[in-house]
């Protein structure tokens, strides 16, 4: 298996990077703006996914026993694009193409071939596609584990919730689901427009086995993804913040999707630099 | 597959959905194991019992929850193709789900057929949140689906084997009551996208599908008797659409008219309305149907007599314009 296996402070390194690549994508993106904040508060997130946790093979990126790594929250492609990128599923120069008309990175396109496993979007479309993954994982023996991002938001869809209670049902324990709890939707903070109040309690109910933890932490994240639940599918509650790293993007309801112009650019890189 | 007389007169006992379910997809697992089943509480309402019994490991049921029932069929076929079949109301697995089929069926064109029974007024007085009126026009604007309606028992259960030899999404509308009456009496040939000519007549050419089918053969009969003589054609495939028989109608016969338990908006007629729109000196088209407003609630024929759908009210209406 050609992969680099990445401590914690390589990925820390690399957290960095994948939020200047992010910024370099949302100036790139012009006038038709990027999903910024969204994307910076899951960042740490996807760096230990495809730094540490997820196994696949960079000589053969359609290897059978590769995880299967669904990303809900679609639009945070400014995170999940960046780490494919610094993993080595293809060149850092690519993430320049982003949102380029067919372009590579255009999109939400189901493209096994760069990590794409799905194509989603619409909010609460991937749960099931992912539950119907993971039962006929366990039907067909495979060795592999199958993993999906939501956002906390995204869990308002009812279909999300429907999925829940089937992956309960049928035990899928070979089902990681990550949630960005970053407190926030398009509108402003999800406790005051739609409480979703304690979300590993809800989870813990539904028949999961759940955790939270601090959604920046590098060390809480690899010892949350590496633990392999029994009987149960397992629920991580990521405490995020949305906008993380950038002070005048974090936890501001207007870079939900923005433009980000020359000086604001700028001024995010200093800062990703500097923090 | 044994089909003679006598099991066809069996098969119509079942209706559609008994006979697709209970003899086409036991078929269909025993020539390929690979194929899932996934419902939402359906076993009984799609007639699946025997198919549980016999295969309780190939059915997943996803609960009351159409959305996630089709997400879960995309999720069953993505790593491999296999052929899974979504199965409940055809409201439902088209209705409820829509936007679900529309994503992983027509975009992403995953291996999934979707298999809804009770289509038209079949439930009766559940009335309308049950009667699937306008799933063919869903279903027929996206790309890549392919969409079948079973005349009678027989034609259901060859509609859900030949929708496992099509490599991509298929709809599979399935409509009528216990006791479906009989279309095909003997065996016959049926292909995806070729439509079955059941009766030759010069005059007027009627294109039918699903239950209509048997009701536009009997008004043919009655305008025989008039002296107007009908061409009648099964339109099981509604698309892709067997653009060969329409070239042919379009030349020699003085009407074309079309018949369908759905609504005049969207469905067959609507696809032949389009196909002709882009034709030079066409016969004139009478598309009849469900017309564009929820009728009173009651049962079947009830239904059909209030968008005159029976087969006296379809002879009536041909008549009627045949002399405009």
């Amino acid at each position: 298996m050609n992969r680099k296996r990445l401590n914690e402070e390589e990925i820390k390194a690399m957290c960095k990077r994948m939020r200047l690549h992010a910024m370099d994508m949302a100036l790139a993106a012009g006038s038709r703006g990027a999903h910024v904040s969204g994307s910076l508060s899951c960042i740490e997130i996807y760096a230990v996914l495809y730094g540490a946790i997820l196994n696949y093979d960079l000589d053969n990126l359609l290897w059978n026993d590769r995880d299967r790594f669904i990303a809900g929250k679609e639009h945070a492609r400014l995170a999940e694009f960046p780490a494919r990128a610094e993993m080595g599923f293809y060149p850092v120069e690519v993430l320049n193409s982003f949102e380029e008309n067919d372009g590579l990175l255009v999109g939400h396109q189901l493209k096994r071939e760069i990590g794409n496993e799905y194509g989603s979007m619409s909010l609460g479309m991937e749960m099931s596609f992912v539950v119907g993954k993971a039962i006929i994982a366990k039907q067909t023996q495979q060795k592999y584990h199958v993993y999906c991002l939501l956002g906390d938001a995204e869990c308002e869809e009812g279909s999300v919730w429907e999925s829940f209670i089937s992956a309960a049902h049928y035990k899928l324990d070979n089902l990681t689901v990550i949630i960005d709890r970053n407190y926030m939707s398009v509108d402003g903070n999800t406790e005051e427009l739609m409480a979703q109040l304690d979300m590993q309690k809800k989870m813990e109910a539904f028949g999961w086995e759940s955790v939270t933890i601090d959604g920046h932490d590098i060390h809480q994240l690899v010892e949350a993804l590496s633990h392999k639940p029994q009987g149960k599918p397992y629920a991580i509650v990521a405490k995020t913040v949305k906008g993380k790293g950038v002070s005048f993007i974090e936890n501001n309801r207007s870079w939900h999707q923005s433009v980000l112009n020359e000086n604001q650019y700028r001024q995010a890189v200093e800062e990703i630099q500097k923090g | 597959m044994a089909i003679n007389p006598a099991l066809i007169k069996a098969y119509a006992k079942l209706g559609q959905k008994g006979a697709a379910a209970g003899i086409g997809m036991m078929e269909l697992a025993k020539r390929d194991p690979d194929m899932r089943v996934v419902v939402a509480d359906s076993v009984a309402i799609a007639s699946l019992d025997r198919f549980y019994t016999n295969y309780p490991d190939r059915v997943i049921n996803a609960g009351i929850s159409e959305q996630s029932m089709v997400g879960i069929a995309a999720g069953l076929s993505s790593e491999d193709g296999r052929a899974v079949y979504a199965c409940t109301y055809a409201e439902f697995v088209v209705t409820r789900a829509l936007e679900f089929v529309r994503h992983n069926l027509a975009y992403h064109n995953f291996n999934v057929k979707l298999v809804g029974n009770s289509a038209g007024f079949a439930m009766e007085t559940l009335s309308i949140s049950h009667w699937a009126t306008e799933d063919i026009a869903f279903t027929r604007a996206l790309p890549n689906m392919t969409i079948l309606s079973a005349a009678d028992s027989l034609e259901a259960i060859k509609c859900v084997i030949a929708a496992h030899e099509v490599k991509g999404p298929v709809y599979v509308r399935l409509s009528g009551l216990l006791n479906c009456p009989i279309v095909y009496d003997k065996d016959f040939d049926f292909q995806v996208g070729k439509a079955n000519v059941l009766r030759e007549g010069e005059d007027v050419t009627v294109f039918a599908t699903g239950m209509m089918v048997r009701e536009a053969l009997d008004a043919a009969a009655l305008l025989s008797a008039q002296g107007v003589n009908c061409t009648v054609i099964d339109m099981h495939t509604i698309k892709p659409m067997d653009t060969d028989c329409l070239d042919k109608a379009i030349q020699s016969s003085k009407l074309l008219v079309t018949v369908e338990e759905h609504s005049v908006i969207g469905g067959l007629g609507g696809a032949v309305a389009e196909y002709l729109s882009a034709k030079t000196n066409t016969p004139r088209l009478v598309r009849i149907g469900v017309n564009d407003f929820f009728c009173k609630l009651g049962d079947l024929r009830f239904c059909w007599e209030q968008h005159g759908l029976t087969a006296p009210q379809i002879a009536e209406r041909i008549t009627k314009e045949i002399n405009k």
